[in-house]
């Protein structure tokens, strides 16, 4: 019931913000085009969303059984989080370097805590939607299919480290010293990110990478959508500060998951035309067999 | 532990070599040299809980780990699930040190188990920190078998011992927070619900009859297997459903807190050089409608000495309650209902906890003495099918039978109504426990969190936590009217354990000087929120030596003052014990 509650919540707004959002950003004529066109470009996307699909309930599978399986051969690496992400903010404070989560936890005020919150939760969902939206309602299929496919990847590389790596955020072990800001304040989302997620799922940051990810393709199609570029980039960055302001992430995580926006954009870049088979994944992989052969003979 | 960079000193050498052999120079000091090996900076690590399923433990082991850094041993702290952390501590027996919470009931018999040196090879809380000691060892086996002023004076040299030798350090005892609402059902003891009696002094309030508890974790949703040590704290949830011969009384709760007969009707002590009881079972079924009989508590004894029942060369005992099985010596069927059990000690207040171990069925439980496989594929080590199975649809006799379970979830509990609490076949059980049936189902949901369980008690979601809560959510649970506080004191203690097989922990002047880096005071001030006492000592009251008694100061007292810690000091100790220094480092020979 309260799960059904929060979601309930979480879906109104976010749709209403979507509404928005789509009739000033994508314009009315876009719309109309969209209504005419919708067949054609639920066409041109199809093998793509049908991609998506199968990374969504392998994702789902691997969140199940992931935890149970990670704890017997993945590799227990929150101390060493703690210990990088106690040297980041060196160059800053070379003579007592603090945590940078607890640095970032001593400016907390209510309101800030109110916003990171708010944007963890209602600003991510909506800032990883709309480009999908709004994508769609181009008429070349590129920027949708590149949506989707680094979407897609970041899942992927996202839940194979979950399983190769154990590790809990900060909240779990600074507890004297970092709290975990969005639980014990707004306690109601907890409901829903624990259906979701899993806490040992904190290296690298999902919630980081898909938000840059955003940011990135934003940044891809600024000719269609200039009003969007700052929109994005300034949620992205929002739910990049959030993940370890609520001491969720570790700022290593926050940065590896950057790392891997980058990456899945890349890819996303490369596959818009074609999408991503198994054939080809054979293919490439006997190549790659191949050269590196060749090399050591 | 690691030793990092071992290998790369060994590499340079090697090259040295090298050149002095092309050079032909001094060959002779070189391999000398080369002879020796390198030394590293100590590293340990410290095994504890996320702060999600124990914020106190995860607090000390920072602290702890903070201040041993700065004495200049590398340490890291590693949280780890419940489950995995109690399966790598107390079977695996593969960790360096730990901070957790050890399930005490306060009993003193209790420290042999913890501590005697024959167990140091078994899985369980029976000695996890392998630890041996002949002289403790015959301390041990003494007081089971004195009384009075004489058993006392045996614990409090035990303990002196016990805090001499650090096979671990006591740090506190925490209180065991609980928050309740009574608008569908009062009587709630101190604390809330704990042991499994606790549940039947319930009251109705309203016409409501299913009570709603909330899990703080979720080990009872995924496991029901009142044997398996990795999921069981103290067994309140298995409890419900399997019965114990007897229950101990509640200190807090009652005047004179007798034990209560529970599946035994009446017991009947006999003998005095060698002690034995007569025990009359009741007249009663398990919850698949067999009877239980006086077979059945005959086997539960057999098989939690040996759950292979002779199949293995050697006995594969129970990891819980192991120290209460090993009271029994022998046991005597006379007849269906009656049996005869004779101890191993001659003290009858130690006897008695040999009888609160869970009675299983024979019929179900003597299936599962073979070897533990997966998919046929038998796994190293001695492990019986008995240990390992999750047992999710429980079989017991208890006043509540097992009706619906989803893992990680919840889990829905139901009265069993031919239970001799509501048949009628209650002799000898105090009235308040089975004047009324207060409830006619349990349901038990996990909250994602202590923050989510006061939240879902204030949405009246639920009629209280059934485990205890973090300090931090009592501003919470003050603020609303229809929640309330409720605490008591506990038995259990965080401790910090030592692996003492592993080299320099076996040393006791090292855990010694270890243990004088935690500052109790400021550990139960900040760490637990002033919601518990400090103490040195593992046992309480009576069983306290004078000089154990908590004055503010431990016997091996704090290196600094008011939580400040003092390195130098600490370093000092350290290189007293013959520990060497590089700098600020404390190094090592490589053991590897």
């Amino acid at each position: 019931m309260r799960l059904v509650f929060v979601v309930g919540q979480l879906v109104g707004s976010v749709v209403l913000l979507l509404a928005f959002t789509t009739v000033i950003v994508v314009g009315r004529d876009r719309i109309v085009e969209t209504r005419r066109e919708y067949r054609q470009r639920f066409a041109a996307a199809a093998p793509y969303v049908g991609l998506l699909g199968v990374v969504l309930v392998a994702n789902k599978i691997a969140r199940d059984i992931g935890p149970d399986l990670s704890w017997l051969v993945g590799i227990r690496i929150t101390g060493w989080l703690e210990r990088i992400d106690g040297l980041l903010l060196w160059p800053f404070f070379p003579d007592d370097t603090p945590q940078a989560v607890v640095w970032l936890q001593s400016m907390a005020t209510p309101e800030l805590t109110a916003y990171f919150s708010f944007v963890y939760v209602y600003g991510y969902v909506y800032l990883l939607v709309f480009p999908l939206v709004a994508y769609f309602a181009l008429s070349r299929p590129e920027p949708l299919r590149r949506t989707i496919v680094a979407y897609g990847t970041n899942y992927l590389v996202g839940v194979l480290c979950y399983v190769v790596f154990v590790a809990y955020g900060p909240r779990n072990l600074l507890a004297e010293q970092a709290e975990g800001l969005l639980f014990s304040q707004y306690t109601q989302y907890q409901f829903v990110t624990d259906a979701v997620n899993h806490e040992t799922n904190v290296f690298p940051s999902l919630h980081t990478s898909m938000a840059v990810t955003a940011a990135l393709l934003a940044w891809t199609t600024r000719e269609e959508y200039p009003l969007w570029v700052p929109v994005a980039v300034a949620l992205a960055v929002s739910v990049v500060v959030s993940t370890m302001y609520l001491g969720i992430h570790w700022a290593t995580d926050a940065i590896f998951g950057a790392l891997l926006a980058w990456f899945s954009v890349r890819v996303g870049t490369r596959f818009e035309e074609t999408p991503p088979t198994l054939d080809g994944a054979r293919r490439r992989f006997s190549t790659l067999l191949s050269v590196i052969s060749g090399r050591t003979r | 532990m690691v030793f990092g960079s071992g290998g790369r000193r060994r590499a340079f050498l090697a090259g040295v070599a090298g050149a002095a052999t092309a050079t032909a120079g001094c060959l002779g000091n070189v391999r000398n040299l080369l002879g020796r090996q390198g030394v590293d900076q100590l590293s340990l690590s410290i095994a504890t809980l996320p702060a999600s399923e124990d914020p106190y433990a995860v607090r000390i082991a920072t602290r702890l780990a903070d201040n041993l850094r700065a004495s200049g041993i590398e340490t890291m702290v590693d949280p780890v699930r419940p489950d995995v952390l109690f399966r790598d501590i107390l079977i695996n027996q593969d960790f360096d040190l730990y901070v957790a919470r050890y399930p005490s009931h306060g009993a003193p018999d209790e420290l042999r188990s913890m501590l005697y040196s024959p167990y140091a090879e078994e899985s369980g809380w029976q000695n996890p920190f392998g630890f041996t000691d002949l002289t403790l060892d015959d301390l041990l086996d003494q007081q089971r078998s004195t009384e009075g002023a004489d058993r006392i004076g045996m614990i409090h040299e035990i303990q002196r011992r016990v805090v001499r030798e650090q096979p671990f350090t006591v740090v506190c005892f925490p209180d065991h927070l609980g928050a309740v609402r009574d608008d569908r059902f009062d009587g709630w003891p101190p604390g809330g619900p704990g042991r499994p009696p606790d549940y039947f002094r319930l009251h109705r309030v309203g016409s409501e009859t299913t009570l709603q508890l909330l899990l703080g974790n979720d080990r009872i949703t995924r496991n029901r297997n009142p044997i398996a040590v990795e999921y069981r704290n103290q067994g309140k949830f298995t409890g419900l459903l399997y019965d114990p011969l007897v229950w101990p009384g509640r200190e807090d709760v009652e005047a004179s807190p007798d034990p209560i007969p529970w599946l035994a009707r009446t017991v009947a002590w006999e003998g005095d050089e060698t002690l034995s009881a007569t025990v009359q079972v009741r007249e009663t079924p398990w919850h698949d409608g067999e009877p239980v009989t006086a077979e059945d508590v005959a086997f539960t004894y057999e098989f939690l000495g040996d759950t292979s029942l002779g199949e293995f060369e050697t006995p594969v005992p129970t990891p819980w309650r192991r120290g209460r099985v090993s009271l029994v010596d022998a046991t005597d069927v006379l007849d269906d209902r009656r049996i005869r059990i004779a101890f191993t000690t001659r003290n009858r207040s130690v006897a008695r906890r040999a009888l609160v171990v869970p009675i299983l069925p024979r019929h179900i439980w003597r299936e599962r003495t073979d070897p533990a496989d997966i998919a046929g594929i038998e796994l190293g080590g001695p492990t019986t099918q008995a240990l390992v199975a999750s047992n999710e649809a429980a079989v017991g006799s208890g006043p509540l039978q097992f009706v619906d379970g989803d893992a990680g979830e919840s889990l829905s509990l139901e009265a069993f109504p031919d239970h001799f609490l509501y048949t009628g076949r209650n002799e000898n059980i105090p009235d308040r426990l089975s004047e009324e049936r207060p409830f006619d189902r349990i349901e038990f949901t996990v909250a994602p969190s202590h923050d989510a369980v006061v939240q879902i008690l204030s949405d009246d979601g639920a009629d209280a936590a059934a485990d205890g809560l973090r300090a931090s959510v009592v501003p919470r649970i003050v603020r609303d009217d229809d929640v309330s506080l409720t605490t008591r004191a506990t038995a259990s203690f965080y401790h910090i354990g030592y692996n003492c097989r592993r080299a320099p922990l076996v040393d006791p002047n090292f855990r010694r000087t270890i243990a004088r880096h935690i500052d109790r005071e400021t550990a139960v001030l900040d760490s637990l929120e002033g919601y518990g006492i400090p103490s040195e000592a593992p046992l309480k009251g009576q069983w306290v030596p004078d000089n154990l008694l908590w004055d503010g100061e431990a016997n091996l007292p704090f290196f600094g003052t008011d939580g400040e810690f003092d390195e130098e000091a600490a370093m000092e100790a350290f290189q007293e014990a013959g520990y060497q220094y590089d700098g600020d480092r404390l190094i090592r020979r490589e053991t590897t």
